[in-house]
């Protein structure tokens, strides 16, 4: 690699891994992070200290017969063995609650800054690849962590020292040093740098093992009923081959490093050895100076080695940093504001402005220029064949994406201008697909309005038509997304969440779809009695029928807006979609 | 666990043949080196051509050692590489025989952890165990060996001494299991929490959560902090603990050593040699030590494989009969369930469809009618009771012939992350595109395929790129397809405009002509054509009849159909 393109490169590295980030997560542990290599420092001092020791045994005590100079230093030995161990002890102790302290902060400031992406974003990376830069790339983080605090200081230290003492001893034996330990920093770095993509195709690999796994699971009483078992084997396997292959490339060129470095200190020792023969017989070198330096050399190999695996190590765990550096590094892009907006009193509670909305992976608009305005208390019912662009409406007023061109506005104010906290506690949006968290009734009523009482979530749970349902038991357990519950039960919890929060707005995305004619009514019922400005958006006009408005949606298009009778007169798509339905009546 | 061992015996039996190659080869590296410089020692005149032979000696050692060190690094990774995929096979094998309880029971999370993250802290151990374990244990012997043959007595002491630095690191690592199975459960906890979070970022934005959320996701993370920093923190303490043993093990070798050559009975030279080797001696302890600490956490990850490799499968019924019946009249015969075994969902239901009948099962959400579905499919079986389809008890013959009877169109409509094609041949991958194409065209899929970026090849690989709506159509076609004897729709249409539906209808009439069908709906025209009205309620049929029939009776069915008018004149 020309040196302009390593520097270039290095640069490229040095952005991505976050140095600046890593230098943040690790403020709350400075003091363990510091202390840790110190105290291993401390412990390679006493480790070199004892051979010194026994050498003055052999030299004097031994020499001169004197048996209280051998006892008293051998319990010298000991005791600075205890005194290492009590450093290394300490040392451990620091690295493990860096490593550990370090790795959560990051999973905990992950965590957040994923909750603050926007859809758009979540997107991109898809949920199981977040899920596991989430956990399994920080767990690697850790690691890589918590070894470098344990050994990255001592070995360099040890590398150093020993070749200094070498340079004393002769300096132009030393030099055989310096071309070894450069050829193997560049060994190092090559193959450093040619396997951290690598490591990430490996982590991209077991992204689609996960999602693949995530899609058995999800789609279990399908696949079961079309008897498709055998089938899904043989993918998943291709899936785990796919990863295997990557894996083994990987190692192939990781496996290079430990034997390439063997190789070259072993020619280090065979030149040192030929060049000091030559050395001696001239009669520049003692014997003794060539056994001192094969002993350096022999140091210098033993830290060399761990320094590799270490490495090795830091690799794969730099390659899980990056990962979780590029959903760091990727902002929200949705421009957010800390001050509440100016609003006008009078104006509408909702109002479209020529929006327009395309996906950014898609190639037509779902959206186009639609534009409504709801006064407060009123009701728009919004109905639309299947893919008309419905529930992109719902998301664009909660802003889990923004409009690619017009202006959404809440109470006169462009909802842009409000902090999404603000504007989220002035929403409450119900989804088609009811999903609720795992835990209890009463959690997830909770999760819908943190301060509700009692009896504000009976009521929420009876006005929903769910209290008898669920035995007016609000501690029965949740499963994860609620699959414990009917589908109309899930519903209709959701809907409890809605009642619960009470916002200024509430919108029912096909909210009842699952509910039987009965309990729907009767929702129905209620959600006329409680005075929220309603959008009702679903494909049944017995839904919206007495709503103040109703927009037709066609192909993302407004193909008709006004009250049941207006659009029974003016509007084709209406008239037909009615007809559709009263069919349904007359049969 | 053992059979993937014996199933790799060979390259494993390579491994360690290698890594013992290497071992030795490292001990008699410095042997030589210092038979070479014992050669320089008369410095007048040396001897080069000694020195040389020596000098090729190392560099044929050199040669084998990094020769063996290369071959073992690279047979290790294949074979636990190859390992680790062999496991996440067998496992996932294994899940697709579970019984359905098992996996509505756990956290999808969960089950992923265990197929990905313990699957890889386990391997992760084998590597190390044929990294580090052998080597080490070859070097141990053979430096026993060279010791004995110095001195006897001195060499007894190290042995007597060694085995105690093993004992502390087995107390460790005993003493510490039980924080590595916490930190593994804490683990899992973690990521069904992260799952579960990140996939419901959308309601957690608006129902303001996000910082309950963090919140609870830190309450966690905190807990596996501690967790993971007691257990990592002292299970790193084996390895200066065997460490300080080493050195206390040096100091005696070297005051034995000592008082010995005062006496006279051992030379200064021997006892340097010795005390070289007692530190050589300690390192592949060290070695071995933090592999029993790293073992750790992978017995506890391979004992969470092992729980899921031995849960129990749902019955077994290959040798079954299959089953190919002749008509598809299905019967309920005083049938009880319970998912929990404590709160009943169906109560002795008993129902007779005859073959060719088309019956609405009705009732009030909760009423049991999925339940039904679920027992009929033998996604679970009934706690007592037998149904029958054609005569045949449906537990008498294999789940894949009886479920090849059916097709399903589910309400929560799933759509495999795979190509369009994929998941319309499902079914029946021999179908020819000229009949895709004319169920596509008739279910209106054909529109919004059309519209996709590669049409029929197009990948659904995110839960955003369909619609609700587009995924129940695509559920349709799928079923159309494979056309099967007897159809379940279960709200099979409640996400379809109605527009749609009227002409998605009409082509599922054609589908349900002369067929069995079972129908869960709440819209009226799906019920009113059917030959039969089967009422439930808290588990029971409570009415049964013709939409006519149950009118005039004016109970349960009456008030449910009237109450749809109540608003509006529609």
């Amino acid at each position: 690699m020309p040196p302009a393109a390593f520097i270039q490169r290095a640069n490229v590295l040095y952005s991505e891994y976050g140095v600046k980030e890593m230098k943040e997560y690790a403020a709350k542990y400075r003091l363990p992070l510091i202390l840790g290599p110190l105290f291993k420092i401390l412990e390679v001092f006493f480790d070199l200290l004892v051979p010194a020791i026994m050498n003055s045994v052999i030299d004097i005590g031994i020499a001169n017969g004197d048996k209280p100079y051998i006892t008293s230093h051998i319990i010298l030995i000991i005791a600075l063995g205890l005194t290492g161990f009590i450093c290394t002890a300490i040392a451990q102790f620091f690295a493990a609650r860096a490593g550990v302290g370090v790795a959560s902060e990051i999973r905990s400031r992950l965590f957040a800054h994923i909750q603050s992406l926007s859809e758009k974003e979540m997107d991109q990376f898809s949920y199981s690849s977040l899920n596991s830069r989430l956990t399994n790339d920080t767990y690697q983080v850790q690691n890589g962590l918590n070894l470098a605090i344990r050994l990255l200081v001592r070995s360099p230290f040890i590398v150093f020292g020993a070749f200094f003492m070498a340079w004393r001893l002769s300096p132009r034996l030393s030099l055989i040093f310096i071309v070894m330990i450069l050829i193997l920093l560049v060994i190092v770095s090559a193959i450093t740098l040619l396997t951290i993509p690598m490591y990430g195709q490996v982590q991209k690999q077991l992204d689609s093992v996960m999602a693949r796994l995530k899609d058995n699971l999800t789609g279990v009483r399908i696949l079961r009923a079309f008897n498709r078992q055998k089938e899904e084997i043989s993918q998943f396997e291709q899936v785990t081959q796919g990863q295997l292959q990557a894996q083994k490339r990987v190692a192939f060129i990781a496996n290079l490093l430990n034997p390439l470095t063997y190789a070259l200190v072993n020619v280090a020792i065979i030149l040192i050895i030929h060049f000091g023969a030559i050395q001696i017989s001239a009669g520049q070198l003692s014997t003794g100076n060539l056994i001192a330096l094969y002993n350096y050399l022999s140091q210098i190999l033993i830290e060399l080695i761990k320094l590799v695996n270490l490495i090795i190590v830091i690799n794969r765990s730099l390659a899980s940093y990056r990962r979780i550096q590029q959903v760091i590094n990727t902002p929200n892009s949705l421009p957010l504001c800390s001050q509440l907006p100016q609003t006008a009193a009078g104006s509408p509670a909702l109002e479209f402005r020529n929006v327009s909305f395309r996906y950014p992976s898609s190639a037509a608009d779902t959206l186009e220029d639609i534009s409504f305005s709801l006064s407060p208390g009123q009701c728009l019912g919004i109905i639309g064949a299947t893919g008309s662009g419905k529930s992109t409406i719902a998301d664009l007023i909660a802003r889990h994406y923004d409009v690619t061109a017009g202006q959404i506005l809440l109470n006169g104010a462009d909802i842009r201008d409000y902090p999404l906290e603000e504007l989220h506690q002035r929403i409450s949006l119900v989804y088609q697909k009811a999903s609720l968290f795992s835990g209890t009734v009463r959690s997830n009523l909770l999760t819908a309005r943190g301060d509700a009482s009692e009896a504000q979530m009976i009521s929420a749970l009876k006005d929903a038509q769910v209290f008898d349902s669920i035995d007016g038991d609000l501690d029965r357990s949740v499963s994860q997304s609620g699959t414990n519950f009917s589908g109309g039960q899930r519903q209709r919890l959701t809907i409890a969440q809605a009642f619960l929060r009470n916002a200024d707005i509430l919108i029912l995305d096909d909210a009842t779809s699952a509910l039987d004619f009965k309990t729907e009514s009767l929702i129905r019922e209620k959600l006329a009695e409680s005075r929220q400005t309603l959008i009702i958006i679903s494909q049944r006009v017995s839904n919206m029928i007495s709503a103040d408005a109703i927009l037709v949606l066609d192909n993302g298009r407004a193909v008709g807006l006004g009250s049941h009778r207006q659009l029974l007169a003016s509007c084709p798509v209406y008239q037909e979609t009615c007809a559709s339905q009263q069919a349904e009546e007359v049969a | 666990m053992k059979r993937y061992l014996t199933k790799h015996a060979l390259a494993l039996i390579l491994i360690v043949l290698c890594s013992c190659a290497s071992a030795l080869v490292r001990i008699l590296i410095p042997l030589i080196v210092g038979k070479a410089i014992d050669s320089m020692m008369p410095i007048a005149n040396l001897d080069f051509a000694l020195i040389k032979d020596y000098l090729k000696q190392l560099a044929l050692c050199a040669a084998v050692y990094s020769l063996s060190q290369w071959l073992s690094g690279q047979l290790s990774n294949r074979t636990v590489f190859t390992i680790t995929r062999e496991i996440r096979n067998d496992l996932f094998a294994r899940l697709q025989q579970l019984p359905l309880s098992y996996l509505d029971s756990h956290l999808h999370g969960q089950t992923i952890n265990i197929l990905i993250s313990d699957v890889e802290q386990f391997c992760d151990g084998l590597l190390l165990i044929s990294g580090s374990l052998f080597g080490g244990i070859i070097t141990i012997l053979t430096i026993l060996i060279f010791m004995f043959r110095l001195n006897g007595s001195i060499a007894l002491t190290v042995v007597l001494l060694t085995p105690l630095s093993l004992l502390i690191a087995r107390f460790i690592a005993r003493n510490t299991h039980s924080l590595f199975t916490s930190q593994s459960d804490l683990k899992g906890k973690l990521n069904g929490l992260s799952d579960e979070f990140i996939t419901s970022q959308k309601r957690i934005r608006t129902f303001n959560y996000h910082k309950e959320a963090q919140q609870r996701f830190d309450a966690v993370n905190e807990q596996l902090r501690q967790c993971s920093t007691k257990a990592i923190f002292f299970s790193s303490l084996v390895n200066p603990s065997t460490r300080l043993i080493n050195n206390a093990i040096y100091a005696l070798t070297g005051l034995q050593g000592a008082l010995m050559c005062l006496n006279g009975t051992l030379t200064v030279g021997a006892l340097s040699v010795f005390l070289s080797y007692a530190g050589e001696f300690g390192k592949p302890f060290n070695d071995i030590s933090s592999v029993l600490s790293e073992l750790q956490s992978c017995r506890a990850s391979g004992a969470k494989i092992e729980a899921l490799l031995s849960e129990p499968l749902e019955s077994r019924d290959d040798s079954a009969e299959q089953l190919d019946p002749a008509s598809s009249a299905i019967s309920f015969e005083d049938i009880h369930f319970s998912y929990d075994k404590i709160k009943p969902i169906i109560a002795g239901l008993s129902l007779n469809i005859r073959d060719g009948e088309r019956v609405a099962l009705v009732g009030t959400t909760g009423c049991g009618k999925t339940t039904l579905i679920n027992l009929l499919l033998r996604f679970y079986d009934p706690d007592k009771g037998t149904i029958r389809l054609d005569g045949t008890d449906i537990t008498a013959v294999s789940r894949a012939s009886l479920r090849s009877c059916f097709g399903m169109v589910l309400q929560d409509s799933w759509v495999k992350q795979s190509t369009i094609r994929e998941n319309l041949i499902i079914g029946n991958p021999a179908v020819s595109q000229q009949r895709i194409d004319e169920i596509c065209a008739i279910t209106h899929c054909d529109s919004f395929i059309r519209r996709m970026k590669d049409g029929y090849e197009t990948v659904i690989a995110d839960d955003n790129v369909l619609s609700a709506g587009q995924k129940q159509l695509l559920s349709i076609a799928r079923v159309m397809i494979a056309d099967p004897r007897i159809l379940i729709l279960d709200e099979a249409t409640s996400n379809i405009d109605t527009r749609t539906e009227i002409n998605v209808q009409k082509a599922l009439e054609a589908l349900m002509e002369n067929k069995t069908s079972l129908i869960v709906a709440h819209r009226l025209s799906t019920i009113v054509n059917c030959d039969r009205i089967v009422v439930m309620d808290k588990g029971q049929i409570i009415e049964q009849g013709s939409h006519k029939q149950l009118l005039a009776q004016r109970g349960f069915y009456y008030t449910l159909y009237n109450s749809q008018f109540r608003h509006g004149n529609f």
